[in-house]
């Protein structure tokens, strides 16, 4: 039977049919599907129509057509910004080096397995901006111990005051950044390392396997969905990173560090623009969407038998 | 593994080395957290001069400063987690386990929807949340802090419950019914209890992501209003703040002590949760 063929009262009982057949089904996937049109498709929508508005926070909003828009392509410091961003974004390999790095060497070790495992999820378990703050004082060329060490054992002459050069303080920002996230690519890989039967790496030990053959075909077909799950959240959560940047540079020198998330913050906190903010959001999911699209298509590709698929 | 409690341990090269990289990462991770307390616990006129790990004059005064100062704050950030972590399990566990177990027209749909918006950053929501929140009287609530803070974390809490629900053996309820329960009655009496580590998983990331939410309550409230305490730390370290840095580290652990510690606590069910 065709959907075209039903008129409109056959078609709504049968949605009434559909609806009372499935009827637990729909009932429990309520609250997501509030959750969906009012707290995602309603703001993101409204957004889009913001982007269209001069829309100062506490005064009158005034269509202006595309010419959020055409400011943002015609601001500099928008390319300063998509710059920072990719290249802070470039602290996922690091991440990743680590993450995997370390879970392979902890994961079967005969001692000190949770106390290996505590230190390194340390970073992870307090909030960003808590890291952040730390850093800050560690790195603080003033009174902060990591320059003070380094002038004490005479390696240093003086402190380096990164926060008033633009290259040094996006190298502090991505070097922090690393620091405060890999913990999560490792915890992704060790869960999935756990999951690995003790048996199947006895018996390729019995039979002889070399190091690198037992990680070549046993661990790693093991871990890969979740290094590619770990890629690409650490990609888009590192791409739209505000909080810990901010609280380390407010985004300076000048707009030097202010990542598309910062310059979105500081368009709306301190100019109230909320309409072009909202624009510079656009860019952000735009540029972000691209790169995971990209990602995902590179992944399928290469690595059978693992699916994104429903 | 069992194998090797019989005999001594091997000592082979491979192994002291994985032993030093694991100590080398402790220093690693470890140093510069430790660092950062001990100064919390010095007086101000303890932080220059030479650096030096073990403060001569421990005082806890820099953490009564801090108490008398956000002590509201902090009761605002309690709120704000717990409200989040109620919100992300009540919406995340029915949505899951009709994704995972049940067969409904547009399930494929509503699921791909979800997984598009766990690709897109978060942050471009937050302005025009902002400004509808606004309008709509919710701005500088504590309700408009829980709905606002809550959008971003559903994805993932979704996707960690399927995953969970989905490993279940697949005949569970229809045993269940056999007995005479109802389809519903199954999943509250067999499922819920089953999902128990998950739920202790997913209620404890929703607790840090409320505590460490920084971007909404900074935007969204007022220092009158229900403001937790991350953005007393944001604020202490503007440009125009004149704090001494033992009092901000006080600050800084205060804050970052409850959700660390919860991490903690939680690790082996988060391990779970987490395995794909």
């Amino acid at each position: 039977m065709s959907y075209e063929s039903l008129n409109v009262p056959a078609r709504i009982s049968r949605t009434k049919e559909t609806l009372r057949e499935h009827r637990l089904a729909y009932l429990f996937v309520l609250p997501t599907a509030v959750y969906l049109v009012f707290l995602w498709w309603i703001p993101f929508l409204w957004g889009i129509r913001l982007s269209f508005f001069s829309y100062p926070f506490f005064g009158e909003s005034q269509f202006v057509g595309l010419d959020n828009y055409r400011y943002i392509l015609n601001w500099d410091v928008f390319y300063t910004s998509v710059r920072a961003t990719l290249l802070y974004a470039l602290q996922t390999i690091p991440q990743l080096i680590l993450g995997v790095g370390v879970a392979l060497v902890v994961w079967d070790l005969d001692r000190f397995d949770a106390v290996t495992s505590w230190a390194a999820l340390a970073p992870y378990v307090f909030p960003p901006l808590i890291i952040g703050t730390l850093w800050k004082f560690l790195l603080d060329p003033n009174s902060g111990p990591i320059f003070g060490y380094l002038m004490e054992f005479g390696i240093l002459q003086q402190p380096i005051y990164w926060t008033s050069d633009g290259s040094l303080a996006l190298a502090t920002i991505t070097f922090v950044g690393t620091w405060t996230f890999w913990p999560l690519v490792f915890l992704l890989t060790i869960a999935s390392l756990r999951g690995i039967p003790s048996s199947h790496i006895e018996v390729a030990k019995v039979y002889g396997a070399s190091r690198i053959q037992r990680f070549r075909k046993i661990i790693f077909p093991q871990i890969q969905t979740a290094l590619i799950i770990a890629i690409i959240l650490r990609v888009i959560w590192n791409l739209g990173k505000i909080e810990q940047p901010l609280q380390i540079t407010r985004g300076g020198p000048g707009w030097d560090t202010s990542v598309l998330g910062i310059v979105l913050y500081r368009l709306a906190w301190n100019r109230l623009e909320m309409g072009l903010s909202f624009t510079v959001g656009i860019f952000l999911a735009m540029l972000s969407f691209i790169i995971v699209i990209g990602l995902i298509v590179l992944f399928e590709r290469r690595a059978s038998g693992v699916s994104f698929r429903g | 593994m069992s194998s090797r409690s019989l005999s001594l341990p091997r000592i082979s090269g491979w192994n002291v080395l994985r032993n030093l990289a694991a100590i080398a990462l402790g220093a690693f991770t470890l140093l510069p957290l430790l660092y950062g307390f001990a100064v919390s616990i010095r007086p101000r006129s303890e932080v220059f001069g030479t650096p030096h790990l073990i403060p001569r004059e421990p005082t806890i005064d820099p953490y009564i400063q801090v108490f008398d100062s956000i002590a509201r704050n902090l009761i605002f950030s309690l709120f704000t987690a717990v409200g989040v972590s109620i919100l992300v399990l009540g919406i995340a566990i029915p949505g899951a386990y009709a994704f995972a177990r049940l067969e409904f027209p547009g399930r494929k749909k509503l699921f791909y929807m979800i997984v598009l918006i766990m690709l897109l950053p978060i942050v471009g929501l937050i302005i025009p949340i902002l400004t509808l929140w606004h309008e709509l009287g919710l701005y500088n609530s504590i309700t408009g802090l829980w709905l606002g803070i809550v959008p971003g974390q559903i994805p993932v809490a979704l996707w960690i419950f399927r995953d969970y629900f989905q490993k279940l053996p697949s005949n569970l309820e229809e045993a269940a019914m056999v007995y005479g329960t109802t389809q519903f009655e199954a999943f509250v009496r067999v499922v819920l209890p089953l999902a128990a580590p998950a739920m202790i998983a997913v209620g404890f990331l929703g607790f840090l992501w409320g505590w460490n939410a920084f971007l909404f309550p900074n935007l969204l409230t007022t220092s009158g209003g229900p403001r937790p305490a991350i953005v007393n730390l944001f604020n202490a370290l503007s440009a125009d703040s004149t704090q001494p840095w033992p009092f901000i580290m006080a600050m800084t652990f205060t804050i970052g002590l409850p959700p660390a510690v919860m991490y903690m606590a939680s690790r082996r069910y988060l391990e779970n949760a987490l395995s794909f």
